[in-house]
This record gives structure tokens, C-alpha cells and sequence, in this order.
């Protein structure tokens, strides 16, 4: 399965305005409980989660946070991906006595085994992909977002 | 030379890790570096950290641990991740 396949159009929301990380992961999470991938317990677990291992990782211009929990609470795994145009503080994974600004959120609901071991290598190749990475920033709208993860693929299946 | 022991963790034990896991696989097969490979979670790593050679992690663990624990955030990000590969060579085949 693809990675744009994989996330889905109804995981993905650009935040025009300034949220705080909780609430951000909260409204992200949301697309998540929508859709049934996960219970609302998933996103609290992920919250209090990411104050004793935090997920912000420094990858250049677009920085990115990669959010999850133990997955109990996932029924389907997937990611929901949020833009945050006036970005959003994280604590640095590498240096958690650090946060950094961060515009791209991918909130995972996990699966254990083999099985998303794929796609989770396609997030990291695109999150060090930063001229897709800022398209993804300065998308219009979520539709964009989401033409942006599927061309990935088309670009993957030519080389 | 004995075959060394490596425990690759993060905090949930399911995400980071799991691509570390698969880096590091691949990184050992291209050197030809032979050793064992397991993955866990960090709150597991202090009644197991004296089973293994090395730790390999994404997250920070306890000061008492770090001798034997690399940073492997590097891996994720891809920034500076040839040191981090430089430094876990160095550990497993001295």
C-alpha cells in the first residue's frame, strides 16, 4: 500500500492559526476518532506520551514531529497529517531539554510487526525530502497536501 | 572476535525503533558485520542494559546507561547520520 493510501484524505488538516502542541495533536486526533482508526484514548495516551518522549525532530527548514503512543487503542493503523502554518513547539527526540518550531506533524496510530515497517520508511526518505516537505507546507489546501504524498509514489515507481 | 549484542529502543518500542532496526540491518550487511539484534522500549532497558554490548536509541536513557548507548536520532533525520554509523562500527568491531 502507498503512503497517500495508506494516511487517506480525511487524515490530513492545515491549522491556519497558532494552536499549542496539545491541542493540536487533540484537533489532528480528531480526524483520527472521526474515521474510527483509533479511540479517543489513543490521543490522550499520545499526548501525555510526548511529554516523557518527545518526537520533534530537526530535519532543516521544515521541521517535523512524528507523535504516537503504544498501539492498544489503534483499530486501523494509519497517520493523520497536520500543517501548521504558524508552526507548532515540540521537544527535540535528540535533545528533549530543547523544543524546536515545527510545521509538519505526522501522527502515527501504529501497528507492531513488519507490516508498517514500509511505510514508515516512506515517511522518514520524505521527511529528509525537504522540496517536497515544503510543498507540503505551503500547500492551499488539504487536497494539495494529499496530490503532493501521491506523486511521491509516481516519482518512487519511474526511478 | 565474539558476536556482539545490540538493543535497539525508543519509547514505545513499535515506531522509531523499528526504523533504526531496519537501517541498522541493512548498514551490518553491507560491512559484513555479524550481531545479534534485538528491539524493545526504554522502560525495559534497565534490567537488560548489562545483557548487551551496546544500545542503540532515539530517545534519552538514564545517565548511568550512556557509556553504552549511541544516539541513533541521526538515522531518523538522516542529518549527520554517517557519524552515527562511524560510531556503532567502531563499537562492534573492536
Amino acid at each position: 500500500m502507498s503512503l497517500s493510501e495508506y494516511i487517506g484524505k480525511d487524515h490530513i488538516r492545515i491549522f491556519e492559526e497558532h494552536l499549542e502542541q496539545s491541542e493540536l495533536i487533540r484537533q489532528l486526533g480528531d480526524t483520527l476518532v472521526q474515521t474510527g482508526a483509533v479511540g479517543a484514548e489513543y490521543i490522550e495516551a499520545v499526548c501525555v506520551r510526548e511529554q516523557s518522549y518527545p518526537t520533534g525532530l530537526l530535519t532543516g527548514e521544515v521541521n517535523v514531529a512524528i507523535p504516537h503512543a503504544d498501539p492498544l487503542h489503534v483499530r486501523k493503523p494509519t497517520i493523520a497529517v497536520g500543517v501548521a502554518r504558524q508552526s507548532v513547539r515540540f521537544r527535540n527526540m535528540a535533545d528533549p531539554n530543547h523544543d524546536l518550531p515545527v510545521q509538519v506533524v505526522f501522527l502515527l496510530a501504529p501497528e507492531r510487526g513488519e507490516t508498517q515497517l514500509f511505510i514508515l520508511e516512506q515517511v522518514m526518505n520524505l521527511i529528509q525530502d525537504q522540496a517536497n516537505m515544503q510543498k507540503i507546507m505551503d500547500a492551499q489546501g488539504t487536497e494539495e497536501v494529499w496530490k503532493v504524498l501521491a506523486q511521491l509514489e509516481q516519482v518512487e515507481e519511474k526511478s | 572476535m565474539n558476536k556482539k549484542k545490540v538493543l535497539v529502543i525508543c519509547g514505545t518500542g513499535v515506531a522509531t525503533s523499528t526504523v533504526v532496526m531496519q537501517k541498522l540491518k541493512a548498514f551490518l550487511r553491507d560491512k559484513g558485520i555479524d550481531a545479534s539484534l534485538d528491539q524493545s522500549k526504554v522502560s525495559d532497558v534497565l534490567n537488560k542494559a548489562d545483557q548487551y554490548d551496546l544500545i542503540i536509541s532515539t530517545t534519552t536513557v538514564p545517565p548511568s546507561l550512556q557509556e553504552k548507548v549511541i544516539n541513533a536520532v541521526p538515522l531518523l533525520t538522516g542529518i549527520g547520520k554517517e557519524q552515527v554509523f562511524e560510531q556503532i562500527e567502531a563499537k562492534l568491531t573492536s
